[in-house]
């Protein structure tokens, strides 16, 4: 890695903001989505006419909005609640999703992407999202938030375990550990959506949990534990959280494209024809999440935890299996 | 009607809590419509939460008997300011259907909600339509945004 330049300083300050509006617009898809999937309207994307004066002209960016107004609030503090933690949690969160979108490529663009090991930081920074809720949960004091670390905690041991594996068993293909690398090596070849159909499937099941979609919302379950660790949040720290997910969202919608459609790149065309491509990649990924999140029912924690080591696990290991035998086979790919 | 962003935001993502206070469960299922695909509230970004915590709008339904009359005011407390109430339904405003008769007061209605916690916003009905329940919301908006 060269010496930090100006251009890269500033384009991995500007890539959160990039992220966190993608985000939203990911966001406002869920919504919107799932609620034309249950014959509702949803959120709209152009107010009638009639109503613009008192409701504005359209309804993008209403994740944004829910943040600003919850920025905008009081935030209680609960007076059994251990008072420290409970305030840092979310900002430990907030840290670690700035610092894991800096290094997550948008459209084949991060400076930080080339790092040799920025896979292994970005799956690193990641994990501490999940931690800092369970902190944060646990240090609320409300039965509910407690309940929901603890199914925070099992649930990550289930999701975190294909990610990794889906993660690595590309590393092993494209023999490198860099981002940017990965996606060079799939931009000259096919994309390893193709290559290796197995860990991608791990890696989007695994995504699912990580962002607590539906048939894994076991941790926020909203009509058993009021909303888990969140439970207790409300205010300028529950628009802290909101702000996690919505980067969160983002970075691992991000990291599939990057890892498995070559960032958005398609051979023989420019790199800045993998803009569009990204955006269009990303939207069908949540498309294909939030189809998943209206249909289904939410399981139990048991049944997800077994679930997730009888189907996600085994074909995350198949996965890197299938990566070795590539190597092995067609030694000249690499 | 230029609005600043901090009202924008407010106006534009109220989250709903639906405090149950006794009542036949009518309205609850008015509210229920409020959110079904026929009116559906998250047009304008209004949701339905269940945590006082994350709410903004606190919505009361039934005439709150005496045991839960001291549950409602604590609940109402655990909202983060700036915030808005309406009772929704005759017998959150009056006693309704519980309270015929004003000489004669029910024994069990410790309300009606007006005398427990402050409200801004009164839907009145028996069980009032979703049509006017969102009427109600939108001038608790206004409140909303000023507050
Ligand atoms: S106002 Fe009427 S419909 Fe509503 S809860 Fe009371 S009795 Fe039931």
């Amino acid at each position: 890695m060269e010496l930090p330049s100006t251009i890269s300083i500033a384009s991995s300050l500007f890539l959160p903001i990039v992220s966190f509006f993608l985000g939203i617009i990911y966001g406002y898809e869920i919504r919107k989505v799932s609620a034309r999937l249950q014959s509702r309207r949803g959120p709209w994307l152009l107010v009638p006419k009639s109503l613009r004066g008192t409701l504005g002209v359209t309804r993008l960016f209403q994740p944004l909005y829910d943040i600003i107004k919850l920025l905008c609030k009081e935030s209680l503090l609960p007076s059994t609640s251990t008072k420290g933690l409970f305030r840092s949690s979310p900002y430990i969160a907030l840290i670690c999703v700035i610092v894991a979108a800096a290094f997550t490529p948008v459209a084949t663009y991060s400076h930080l992407a080339s790092f040799e090991l920025s896979l292994v930081v970005i799956l690193y920074l990641l994990l501490g999202v999940p931690f800092a809720f369970i902190l944060g949960g646990a240090a609320s004091a409300s039965p509910w938030g407690v309940i929901g670390s603890q199914r925070e905690a099992e649930l990550m041991l289930a999701y975190e375990t294909p990610l990794v594996i889906a993660a690595f068993s590309i590393a092993t293909m494209a023999d490198s550990l860099s981002v940017q690398k990965i996606i060079d090596v799939q931009a000259t070849r096919l994309p390893f959506l193709l290559l290796n159909p197995l860990a991608a499937v791990a890696f989007l099941v695994a995504i699912i949990g990580k962002l607590h979609l539906k048939p894994f919302d076991v941790p926020e379950a909203e009509v058993e534990i009021v909303a888990g660790p969140v439970t207790e949040y409300g205010g300028r720290l529950l628009a802290i959280i909101e702000i996690v997910k919505t980067f969160l969202i983002a970075i691992c919608v991000g990291l599939f494209i990057a890892l498995f459609l070559a960032g958005g790149l398609v051979p023989g065309y420019d790199k800045l024809f993998s803009i569009p491509t990204f955006l269009l990649e990303g939207l069908l990924i949540v498309l294909v999440m939030t189809m998943i999140h209206t249909l289904n029912p939410r399981f139990r924690i048991d049944q997800a935890l077994i679930w997730y080591v009888r189907v996600p696990t085994i074909l995350a290991i198949s996965g890197l299996v299938w990566a070795y035998a590539f190597r092995h086979f067609f030694p000249a790919f690499i | 009607m230029r609005l600043g962003l901090k009202e924008k935001a407010r106006a534009y993502s109220p989250w709903i809590f639906h405090a149950h206070a006794g009542g036949c469960n009518n309205c609850d299922i008015e509210l229920a419509a409020c959110f079904a695909p026929r009116f559906d509230l998250e047009r304008m970004g209004i949701q339905l939460r269940n945590n006082p915590r994350h709410a903004d709008i606190f919505l009361v339904t039934g005439p709150a008997p005496k045991q839960i009359a001291p549950i409602l005011r604590r609940v109402y407390d655990q909202l983060p300011n700036p915030k808005v109430a309406i009772a929704c339904g005759s017998c959150a405003i009056t006693g309704g259907v519980y309270n015929r008769d004003d000489k004669k007061p029910n024994y069990a209605i410790g309300g009606p909600v007006e005398k427990l916690i402050p409200i801004d916003v009164l839907v009145p009905g028996c069980p009032p339509r979703p049509e006017s329940i969102i009427q109600g919301i939108m001038l608790a908006l206004e409140k909303l945004r000023h507050r």
